[in-house]
C-alpha cells in the first residue's frame, strides 16, 4: 500500500500543518496513523476535559506545542464562576514528568497559579513561548520565574487575563543573556512598572517584533523605547499623555518617522489625543488599528488618524466613533476584512452612539469585511437585509443589541428577517450571534440556511422548543452552542443525544432544562459530561422527586473521552 | 464575582457612617438628616437589600417571577452578564466613565463635599480618577473577587454587596462558608469578620473611619478579615494576598 518509505511520507506530512487535516489523514490507515502521531508536533484541545494529559502524550509523544482551552465563553461575562476549573497544573506536571520537548503553550480561560508558571520555566530547557488569555490566578511572580529561567525565551504574550500585580521586578528577572525575545505583551498588568529595566531589555532584544506596554509606561518611556526598537512591527502603547511642545515628544515624533516596519498598533490606555499626528507617518503601513481601549481618543483627532489608515484590514474602536467616523472608514479603509466596535456607554441611555446606519455604511464601503462584531442601540431588518446584500462572505457576523429583546425600532418587528437574510446569504458563515427580539422563525432560518455554522451564541431570543430544534437538526456543522434566558427546555434538549456527539460543547443558562431532563440525558450519553452549576440556595438539587419541575439554572454539557472530570468544585453537580 | 448593580452614577444621598465603631475609631455622620443614618438602623437596613429587590438582575425568568419587579424590562446594565463584553474591557469602561464623571463634575465646579476631599479625587495625573473595580479576599477563601466601587454609595451599600459576595447563595463560598446562614454585618464588629482596606500608602485600615468619598479615592483593595486577627491594625500585618500564591519566586 505504501510505496514510499515512511520519511518520505513524513516529509511531505510536514507541509500539511491544519489540525483538522492531519486529523483527516490519521484517519487513513493504520501505517499512516503511526507516522502521523510521531510527527505531530502541535496540537489544539479545545475543551481541557474532552481528553487528559495522559491520553495526549500517549499519542503524540513528539509534541512541541499545546493549546489548551479551559472555561466555556460565557465565563468572560461573569456567567461561570472562579473556581469551576480548568486548572493547568495538572497538565504541566503531566508533561513535565514525560520530559516532553515542550516549546510552546498556549492557553486560553485557564486557572493557571505561580506554582504552575515555575514548574512549567524549570520542566522544559527548550520553551519559547507562552501565550496567556484571558486567565487567572497568577501573579508577577510567576512571570518572573519565567523570565528567570526560560533562557531561549521568544514570546511571552499576555492577553486580557487577571494578573495580581505584585509590582515587583518581574522584567529585570530577565538575565542579561536573554536576548531572543520576539513578542513582550504586558499591557493587561495593571502595577507599575521597571521602566529601567524594560529598557535596557528591549535594547538587549534586536528580535524584539510586537511590544505591548502598560498603562505605567509613560510617553517619554515610550520615545526611548521606539529609539531602540525600530524594527518593532505592533506596538501597543501605554499611557500617551504629553505635552505636544515637550521634548519627550519631539522624540518619539522622529522616533516613529523610522519605525518602517509598523504595522500594528494599539493600547492608548490613556491618551492625550491632539498627540496622536505623530503617528501620522507611519499609518499608510498600518495593518491593524486596535482602539477599544483608548476611551480619551474620539472625534476628529480619531477621524484624522484613520484617514491616513488607507490599508487596515483590521479595526477595533470604541462606538464613540460614530456612525459619522464610521463613514469616514468605509471611505477610506477598503482593505478592511475585520471590525469590532465596542461600546462605551452601558447605561442604555440616549447616546446613540451607532446605529444600523453605520453598519451599512461599512458593509456597503468595505467590499471585503468578513467579520464583524457590532454593539448598538438599535436595529432595524431592513438594515440586516441590505448588510447581507453588499456582503454576502462574512465568516463570524456577531450582533449585539444592547437592549435585550428589541424589536426592528422602525417597525417595531422582530428582527427574524434581518438576521435570516444574513444567513441565507453568508453561505460561509461560521460564527453568529443574534440580539433584539426573535421568535422561532430566526432559528428555521436558521437550520435551514446556516449550514457552515459552527458556533452560534442565542440570548433572550426564541419561544418554543422548536427554535433550539431547528438548529439542532439543520447546523451539521454545529461545534459550540451557547443559549441564554430562552425559553428552550427539555424536549429540545433530548430529541436528538447523538448530536452532541457532534458537538464540542452546550451551555444552557436561565433556559427551561429541568433536573429531571439532564439527568435522562446524562443516562442516554455516558460519554457526555453533563455539569449541572447550581448557584441557588444549598443542597437545593436534590432527589426530591421534583425533578421534572427542578429549573437548572445553568447547564454545561461536553463530549469527553475520559469521563467524569475529579476537580470539581462542590457547586458543580456532574451527573 | 463582579457585582453589576448600577454602573455609573454613584450619586448618594445615605453617605453614612454609622457608628462605624470598629475599635473605638471615630463616627462620622454625613448624612441627610432624618435619612436612614442612625446607628441601629444598620441592622434592619442590611436586610432590606436582598435579591428581590433587584429584580431584574438575573434571569429573565426572576425577572417575570418577582413580585415587586415594576414592569420595565431588564435595562441592558442591570442583567448578569449583560452585555456580553469581557470582563477586563468591562473594568476598563468602568475606570474611564468614572474617570469622565470626576472631570464633569469638577468642570461644573460642584462641590459636593470638602475640599480637600475634591482634591483627592482630582489628584492623580491630568485628574483621572481610578476608582471603579477592585479586589476584594476574604481570609479563607482562596480567589479573591472584584467589587465595583462606583456602583456603590455608602459602606452600607458595599457591605451589603460583599456580604452577598461571599456568604449568601453564592457558588464560590458554599461549602467553604455555607455555615454561615445569618447577616454578617461586617461594619458593625458584631461578626466574625471585619472589613479591611489597604489604603494608597498602604497602610491597612478598619473600614468606614473616612467619609466614604475620601474612602473611595484612597481604597486600593479590600479585605474580609477574621475579627480576631484584626486586633492592632494599625501594626504592621501579613499581606493578605500570602496566602494565595504558593511560593513567589
Amino acid at each position: 500500500m505504501n510505496y514510499f518509505p515512511d520519511e518520505v511520507i513524513e516529509h511531505v506530512f510536514d507541509f500539511v500543518t491544519s489540525q483538522r487535516d492531519r486529523n483527516a489523514i490519521s484517519l487513513v490507515c493504520k501505517s499512516w496513523y503511526k507516522i502521523e502521531r510521531y510527527s505531530r508536533q502541535r496540537v489544539f484541545i479545545g475543551n481541557c476535559y474532552a481528553i487528559n494529559p495522559e491520553r495526549l502524550l500517549g499519542r503524540f509523544p513528539c509534541l512541541r506545542s499545546l493549546t489548551l482551552k479551559g472555561k466555556p465563553h460565557f465565563a468572560d461575562f461573569n456567567l461561570v464562576p472562579h473556581e469551576w476549573g480548568g486548572f493547568v497544573q495538572p497538565w504541566i506536571e503531566a508533561l513535565a514528568r514525560s520530559r516532553l520537548g515542550l516549546e510552546e503553550l498556549r492557553l486560553k480561560r485557564m486557572v493557571v497559579t505561580d506554582v504552575s508558571l515555575e514548574l512549567l520555566s524549570r520542566s522544559f530547557p527548550n520553551f519559547k513561548s507562552l501565550v496567556l488569555v484571558s486567565c487567572e490566578g497568577f501573579t508577577t511572580d510567576g512571570l518572573a520565574s519565567i523570565a528567570a529561567n526560560c533562557r531561549h525565551l521568544r514570546d511571552l504574550d499576555l492577553q486580557e487575563n487577571e494578573i495580581d500585580d505584585h509590582r515587583g521586578q518581574w522584567l529585570s528577572c530577565f538575565p542579561d543573556t536573554c536576548t531572543t525575545l520576539v513578542t513582550l505583551n504586558f499591557a493587561c498588568l495593571e502595577g507599575e512598572t521597571n521602566l529601567v529595566a524594560l529598557e535596557r531589555l528591549v535594547a538587549r532584544s534586536p528580535n524584539l517584533k510586537s511590544l505591548k506596554l502598560n498603562r505605567a509606561v509613560p510617553l517619554d518611556a515610550l520615545a526611548r523605547l521606539m529609539v531602540c526598537a525600530p524594527q518593532i512591527v505592533d506596538l501597543g502603547v501605554g499611557s500617551y499623555e504629553n505635552d505636544p511642545d515637550s521634548e519627550s515628544y519631539l522624540k518619539l515624533q522622529a522616533a516613529i518617522k523610522k519605525c518602517t516596519s509598523l504595522k500594528r498598533l494599539s493600547g492608548f490606555l490613556e491618551a492625550s489625543p491632539h498627540c496622536l499626528s505623530a503617528f501620522h507617518p507611519i499609518c499608510h503601513n498600518l495593518t491593524s488599528l486596535n482602539l477599544s481601549y483608548a476611551a480619551e481618543i474620539h472625534g476628529s483627532h480619531l477621524i484624522k488618524l484613520i484617514q491616513h489608515c488607507k490599508k487596515l484590514q483590521r479595526l477595533w474602536i470604541l462606538d464613540s466613533i460614530g456612525d459619522k467616523g464610521l463613514a469616514v472608514v468605509a471611505s477610506t479603509c477598503k482593505e478592511l476584512q475585520e471590525l469590532r466596535v465596542f461600546p462605551t456607554d452601558l447605561l442604555g441611555g440616549g447616546n446613540t452612539a451607532v446605529t444600523e446606519d453605520g453598519l451599512v455604511a461599512i458593509s456597503a464601503g468595505c467590499p471585503k469585511l468578513h467579520s464583524i462584531l457590532y454593539f448598538c442601540q438599535q436595529m432595524t431588518n431592513a438594515a440586516l437585509i441590505t448588510v447581507a446584500k453588499n456582503c454576502p462572505n462574512f465568516i463570524r457576523f456577531r450582533l449585539c443589541i444592547l437592549e435585550p429583546n428589541k424589536p426592528d425600532h422602525v417597525t417595531s418587528q422582530p428582527l427574524d428577517e434581518g438576521f435570516g437574510a444574513i444567513v441565507q446569504a453568508c453561505k460561509n458563515l461560521r460564527r453568529l450571534s443574534l440580539s433584539g427580539l426573535l421568535t422561532d422563525q430566526v432559528f428555521q432560518y436558521i437550520g435551514m440556511y446556516a449550514t457552515q455554522l459552527e458556533m452560534l451564541s442565542i440570548a433572550f431570543a426564541g419561544d418554543t422548543d422548536k427554535g433550539m430544534l431547528y438548529v439542532l437538526n439543520g447546523c451539521k456543522k454545529m461545534r459550540k452552542l451557547e443559549i441564554r434566558d430562552s425559553p428552550f427546555g427539555d424536549t429540545a434538549l433530548l430529541a436528538d443525544v447523538n448530536k452532541y456527539q457532534t458537538m464540542r460543547s452546550l451551555w444552557m443558562s436561565s433556559c427551561e432544562v429541568t433536573l429531571g431532563g439532564c439527568k435522562r440525558l446524562a443516562q442516554k450519553a455516558p460519554w457526555l459530561n453533563v455539569e449541572i452549576i447550581n448557584e441557588n440556595d444549598n443542597n437545593r438539587m436534590e432527589e426530591n422527586g421534583h425533578e421534572g419541575r427542578q429549573k437548572v439554572d445553568k447547564l454545561y454539557l461536553y463530549r469527553t473521552v475520559v469521563g467524569t472530570r475529579t476537580d470539581a468544585p462542590p457547586f458543580v453537580w456532574i451527573l | 464575582m463582579i457585582t453589576e448593580l448600577e454602573m455609573g452614577k454613584a450619586e448618594s444621598e445615605l453617605e453614612l457612617g454609622l457608628g462605624l465603631s470598629l475599635g473605638g475609631g471615630t463616627a462620622s455622620k454625613i448624612g441627610k438628616s432624618g435619612g436612614v443614618g442612625g446607628s441601629g438602623a444598620w441592622g434592619e437596613r442590611g436586610r432590606l437589600l436582598t435579591a428581590k429587590d433587584f429584580p431584574s438582575v438575573g434571569s429573565k425568568r426572576a425577572a417575570d417571577s418577582a413580585s415587586h419587579a415594576g414592569a420595565s424590562p431588564p435595562r441592558s446594565s442591570q442583567v448578569v452578564g449583560w452585555p456580553p463584553i469581557g470582563s477586563h474591557r468591562m473594568n476598563s469602561l468602568v475606570n474611564n466613565q468614572a474617570a469622565k464623571s470626576a472631570r464633569e463634575e469638577e468642570e461644573a465646579g460642584k462641590k459636593k463635599v470638602k475640599d480637600d476631599e475634591t482634591k483627592d479625587v482630582t489628584k492623580k495625573a491630568n485628574g483621572k480618577v481610578q476608582v471603579g473595580f477592585i479586589k476584594v479576599n476574604m481570609d479563607g477563601v482562596a480567589i479573591g473577587r472584584k467589587v465595583d466601587l462606583n456602583a456603590h454609595s455608602s459602606y452600607e451599600n458595599l457591605a451589603q454587596t460583599l456580604e452577598d459576595m461571599f456568604f449568601r447563595n453564592n457558588p464560590g463560598t458554599i461549602g467553604l462558608t455555607g455555615q454561615f446562614t445569618k447577616p454578617l454585618r461586617l461594619l458593625d464588629g458584631s461578626s466574625e469578620f471585619v472589613l479591611t482596606y489597604e489604603d494608597k500608602e498602604g497602610d491597612w485600615m478598619l473600614v468606614g473611619d473616612v467619609p466614604w468619598r475620601m474612602f473611595i479615592t484612597s481604597v486600593k483593595r479590600l479585605r474580609v478579615m477574621k475579627t480576631s486577627e484584626a486586633n492592632g491594625l494599625a501594626a504592621r500585618h501579613q499581606e493578605p494576598n500570602e496566602r494565595q500564591r504558593n511560593q513567589p519566586v
